[in-house]
């Protein structure tokens, strides 16, 4: 017994090291905005200094310095996508008399901001990246010059620098040849009322998968920056029932503010009490690893955290708003702050569109929908919240809405649902990441058959989903006034895909499974869509009704509150519990008689009567198959622990795994004992695998049992 | 015997028909039908000497233009040699200089977008000479905000443009994307596209289209893919615009341009369709300064080259005039010499744009010259011809007609011969639209 806690531990620490330098998933491309650290003109304009000057004759050039230290580690040069630079113009014409055309190129400079003199033979310096054409005359190509054409010369020079060891800087110098050209450009000092206006080195790559305990998260609404609801790690074996537990938090001063996320495998929950606000850290057992206080203030919503573990939070404080950036990987310690009442398009106060959260990029970046005046904008934010990117004005006044904004799979576009604008009556905003002025509204709509009418869409919306190819994304609204809804499939620029309609309900928040369907309620029923397919609509289920948005683990089973009860359908739309409920908290109690039906409602419960979730919350799945909530105004947090059928007769919860068990990003879970392995015959876990083991009452690993480098697997006990 | 009284019916035509342009030069047929009651007398205008006819075996005449209209009378006589019958033919001979042509797309139109009565004035983008049967042309109109390019053949350029339905991804009328103003040559009974724009900096390529037009009528009539995957050991030219392109020697030669970064360039590749491989073969990089927007041509066994930019909307002009001979033996160019251009030692004029083409023994050159130094640009149009065999010197031809023509911001044009009848000459810009073509008639020497 005891030879086996010692292999037990030594895998532990074993696997616990080999997990931070191991990737088993796909790669994922990353878009990320790098504002310059450095810039001049030279020489500059003494009447406009802040602004940049190129000028052809007398040659005035700008000189733009980029840090790519921000970049992630162990990039190689074909993990470069593309690298767009780009430069907003203030006047293309610095008078009347230049040129009403601009042609930019770019050479290397070097740091200290001036021009490298051309190499031992060569007349010139060679020319790395060609803007493209500004024209004063034409409204398509008068506010940016980026580089649309190739990007190869300055993406290679860009991986050269960003592989130094060091500095890890590159500097450009733009200039013209262009006969009579006089531009001047905004600078990050600069940028008039949009910050969408300051110069920008876009950098798109491929990003190295995450290791194992960073794919443990759910750091934000509906998981990722796409919100597609999806939990990516696959439970081993689908839960046969589910035992609520609640977690009492008497640290606590106030209540939780909205829902827990989790970041590496632990929680975070903001309490919030009057104005007093602190930051939780948990363990996934719900045992206190840390808290600090944070600042004072009304919590805004959902607070997010990005893949570099930094919860954003927008605090209301005194009538203002800001948003506070806090480190989680320093328990918490204050990073960054920025008021948004200063975003120069929005005089006065500001605050957070309704019904919308924070969204973070994959690379970090925070895009965020901000009403002012009765319109709405949108506002994208560097992880060190400088702001990036604006669009709008949008409709913003009495029922009119923006949606939480959403970023497409590679993270090069932006979008959301948005009311009438113009000449388009209803529909969305696409913004190019790269050249936010480049905007797309989608007006969406359908004809209907044998009719002159169209469908619209209604005035409240839930998050869209960003599809995982074709850039689809996915819309959701509702009426305020009816029970009418509608989930609407498009890809830019205005291609209809598909819609699901109902005249007699509202729709839930859909997600996005792996197999490529969306589901959602709608109608009483769970229906599904393929997300890029015109197809038909599937429906399951009868009388379903969810109070709860849905959330969807690894091996795209559904789960949904409705009032006190959790539900759970399989992806193929079959309820996942004998009685179609998961768990009913209006009645539950511990249960221990019969296996699969255990109902429990706190571990200490003992029948009395206990304060259980509200009607309407809102869910977060863990990667071990847990769905975690809280009440609005609660001391507590709940926890939907799974629980799974017989898996052996009479061995009530316990599990034996086998070779053949063995599959990457799997989670193993047993109520009672985890053995992986019989001792006869060998279990093998192959480079690139990551595997979560996890067990009420313990782990083991039988004699045969190996881990090959490069693979990497978590062993969690007691739960 | 017949008199002046009696009816008489007489039919006098010409071959082409009258109202026809023809050239200088050009020999039609003038044809009667005739009673033989009458006496008749054929007579060309400005001379009372009637031309010498056997009206009882002659039914038609031949006749041999000289360069101005010129009338023909055929007047029948009574027995008391009464004039009592008289047609005229007016013959209409194109004065030399250069004349306006536009492709128009009306309604019913073949190649027409819609059914409207709208009607589209086409800017024409490339013109290339299909060995002196016809002449092919892509023109550009914009429709619903896009830009559409269409195909036209013709056989007399003063006459219609005909669409021409060609396939592209299986879609007729289409042509593969991003071609509408790259430059193109006619060679084996086919339509070259070859790279990005003439025009626009932000249309780089190094794609290779090909349309086989030896029967349009077929299947056969779709766009071919002919860009080469370059590997290590066959590489491929950059993606460029502004480079030139030509056929010489059995091959189709692309020189310079500006790269996808900005670089100008001076490279040379060539392409020898004779061989089953898809390979271009570079040569030996140019001894002129690497430029794009120049000015090619193929000349007395030489090839060569004039004007030019650094880039697009560049200051930095050239306005030298190179030519290198070739031996097809070794494909190897010789050295490049530097010539004399029609205005080497002007400082005050620059080239913006220009064109090149050999026409009846002649090196034909037409530039926008740029007039520098004042506050207001002014461009002016000018074109000579250089005959070295009887002088090395460069001659002004009257360009008079060409004042105005394509604005002051034209950055590429092209010159085509069509036959030894005449040169029909486009411009592009990368600013304006300019739909007219001009065609240059020469003189009869």
């Amino acid at each position: 017994m005891k030879t086996k806690l010692w292999i037990f531990l030594l895998l532990i620490l074993l696997c616990q090291f080999m997990a931070s330098s191991v990737y088993a998933q796909g790669e994922q491309q990353v878009t990320m905005t790098l504002l310059p650290v450095n810039e001049k003109s030279d020489p500059p304009d003494t009447n406009k200094p802040s602004l940049l000057w190129i000028q052809a004759n007398p040659s005035k050039d700008v000189f733009l310095q980029f840090d790519l230290s921000g970049l992630p580690s162990g990039l190689e040069e074909s993990d470069f996508v593309r690298c767009t630079l780009r430069i907003a113009a203030k006047d293309i014409q610095y008078t009347s008399n230049n040129s009403k055309l601009v042609s930019i190129t770019g050479q290397i400079a070097n740091n200290d901001l001036t021009p490298v003199k051309p190499g031992k033979g060569e007349p010139t310096v060679k020319e790395i990246v060609a803007l493209s054409t500004l024209n004063a005359n034409d409204p398509k190509k008068n506010k940016a010059a980026l580089n649309l054409k190739t990007d190869s010369d300055l993406r290679h020079e860009i991986f050269s620098k960003y592989s130094k060891t060091g500095d890890k800087k590159i500097s450009l110098r733009l200039h013209t040849a262009s006969y009579k050209a006089s531009s001047l450009f905004y600078s990050s000092k600069e940028y008039g009322s949009d910050p969408s206006n300051i110069p920008r080195l876009v950098v798109e790559y491929k990003q190295k998968p995450q290791d194992l305990l960073a794919s443990m998260s759910w750091r934000q609404h509906q998981q990722n920056p796409e919100h597609t609801g999806h939990q990516p790690w696959r439970p081993f074996r689908s839960p046969a029932k589910f035992c609520l537990k609640t977690i009492p938090l008497p640290q606590f001063k106030g209540h939780v503010a909205d829902y827990p996320l989790i970041y590496r495998g632990n929680l975070y929950v903001v309490d919030t009490s009057d104005n007093e606000n602190y930051l939780f850290s948990f363990e996934f057992t719900g045992k206190e690893r840390w808290r600090c206080s944070i600042d004072k203030g009304t919590i805004q919503r959902s607070p997010a955290i990005s893949s570099d573990g930094i919860v954003y939070i927008v605090i209301e404080s005194q009538g203002a708003n800001h948003i506070a950036a806090y480190d989680l990987k320093q328990s918490g310690k204050a990073l960054y702050k920025y008021n948004l009442d200063t975003l120069d398009k929005l005089e006065g106060k500001s605050k957070l569109a309704n019904y919308t959260d924070l969204t973070i990029g994959n690379d970090g970046s925070i895009f965020l929908a901000l009403n002012k005046s009765d319109l709405n904008y949108i506002y994208g934010f560097t992880p060190d919240l400088q702001p990036i990117l604006m669009a709008g004005p949008f409709p913003g006044d009495n029922n009119k809405n923006i949606s939480t904004i959403t970023v497409s799979h590679d993270g090069k576009k932006i979008f959301a649902q948005i009311p009438a604008v113009d000449e388009v009556p209803a529909g969305a905003v696409v913004i190019d990441v790269a050249n936010p002025s480049e905007q797309q509204t989608i007006d969406i709509h359908k004809k209907l058959v044998n009719s002159t009418g169209t469908r619209m869409p209604f005035e409240y919306y839930h998050v869209p989903i960003a599809g995982p190819a074709g850039n689809v994304m996915i819309f959701s609204d509702f009426s305020k006034t009816e029970y009418k809804s509608n989930v609407w499939g498009y890809s830019p620029p205005n291609k209809f895909i598909w819609n699901s309609a109902s005249d007699k309900t509202l729709v839930s928040q859909s997600v996005l499974a792996s197999n490529e369907f969306v589901y959602y309620i709608q109608n009483g029923q769970l229906q599904r869509h393929k997300y890029n397919n015109i197809g038909k609509v599937e429906t399951y289920g009868d009388a379903l009704n969810t109070t709860s948005n849905l959330v969807i683990d690894g091996a795209d089973n559904i789960y949904f509150w409705d009032n006190g009860r959790l539900h759970g359908y399989s992806p193929g739309g079959a309820s996942m519990f004998n009685d179609g409920i998961a768990i009913n908290a209006k009645e539950s109690k511990c249960d221990n008689k019969s296996y699969g039906e255990i109902k429990e409602r706190s571990e200490d419960d003992k029948g009395e009567a206990t304060k259980g979730l509200e009607p309407s919350i809102r869910l977060m799945m863990g990667p071990d198959g847990t769905i975690w909530a809280n009440n609005k105004d609660g001391h507590e947090l709940f926890v939907f622990n799974p629980l799974y059928p017989f898996y052996v007769a009479y061995d009530v919860g316990n599990l034996t795994l086998e070779q053949k068990d063995i599959k990457s990003q799997t989670v193993y879970r047993s109520t009672g004992k985890l053995s992986v392995g019989n001792g006869k015959d060998k279990i093998n876990v192959e480079k690139g695998m990551q595997l979560l083991f996890q067990a009420q009452k313990g782990v083991g690993f039988a004699k045969g049992f190996s881990v090959e480098k490069g693979a990497s697997i978590l062993v969690r006990t007691g739960f | 015997m017949k008199t002046s009284n009696e009816t008489c019916t007489i039919s006098f035509t010409s071959e082409p028909v009258a109202g026809t342009q023809n050239f200088p030069g050009d020999i039609i047929t003038l044809k009667w039908q005739i009673p033989e009651s009458y006496n008749f007398q054929l007579y060309q205008a400005g001379s009372s000497e009637p031309l010498h006819v056997d009206w009882q075996k002659e039914k038609e005449r031949k006749i041999s233009l000289g360069s101005s209209d010129v009338n023909f009378r055929l007047v029948g006589y009574d027995d008391n040699n009464n004039p009592v019958v008289e047609q005229t033919l007016s013959i209409k001979v194109l004065q030399p200089g250069w004349y306006d042509k536009k492709n128009t797309l009306i309604k019913c139109d073949s190649g027409h977008p819609d059914k409207t009565d709208s009607h589209y004035d086409l800017e024409p983008t490339l013109l290339v000479n299909a060995d002196n049967a016809k002449l092919y042309g892509l023109f550009r109109f914009k429709f619903k905000g896009r830009e559409w390019i269409l195909l036209f053949e013709t056989q007399n350029p003063f006459g219609d443009w005909i669409f021409v339905p060609t396939l592209f991804d299986k879609k007729e009328g289409y042509l593969p994307e991003g071609i509408a103003t790259s430059p193109g040559v006619y060679h084996d009974d086919k339509i070259w596209l070859i790279g990005g724009s003439q025009i626009d900096p932000d249309q780089c390529s190094n794609g290779v289209w090909c349309l086989d037009c030896l029967d349009l009528t077929t299947e056969e009539k779709e766009w071919k893919d002919r860009t080469p995957t370059p590997t290590p050991e066959l590489p491929h030219w950059k993606s460029r615009m502004g480079h030139a392109v030509l056929v010489f020697d059995n091959k189709i030669w692309l020189m310079g341009g500006l790269d996808e970064a900005g670089n100008p360039l001076n490279d040379i590749w060539t392409l020898d369709i004779s061989k089953e491989e898809n390979k271009w073969t570079q040569l030996a990089e140019a001894d002129w300064e690497p430029r794009c927007l120049f000015s090619t041509a193929v000349f007395e066994g030489k090839i060569w080259i004039y004007g030019g930019a650094a880039a697009p909307f560049s200051q930095i002009l050239y306005n030298d005039l190179w030519s290198a001979t070739y031996d097809s033996e070794s494909h190897k160019l010789g050295k490049w010499n530097k010539q004399k251009g029609p205005m080497p030692d002007s400082a005050a004029k620059a080239p913006i744009a220009s064109c090149m083409q050999e026409f009846k023994g002649n090196l034909y050159l037409f530039v926008n010259f740029r007039t520098l130094g004042g506050e207001t640009d002014t461009v002016d149009a000018m074109a000579f011809h250089l005959d070295t065999s009887t002088s090395p010197t460069w001659k002004t031809i009257k360009s008079d007609d060409l004042k105005d023509w394509g604005g002051t911001t034209t950055s590429s044009c092209q010159l085509v011969a069509y036959g030894d009848r005449m040169l029909i000459a486009r411009t592009l810009s990368y600013e304006a639209i300019n739909t007219v073509m001009k065609i240059y008639v020469p003189p009869l020497k």
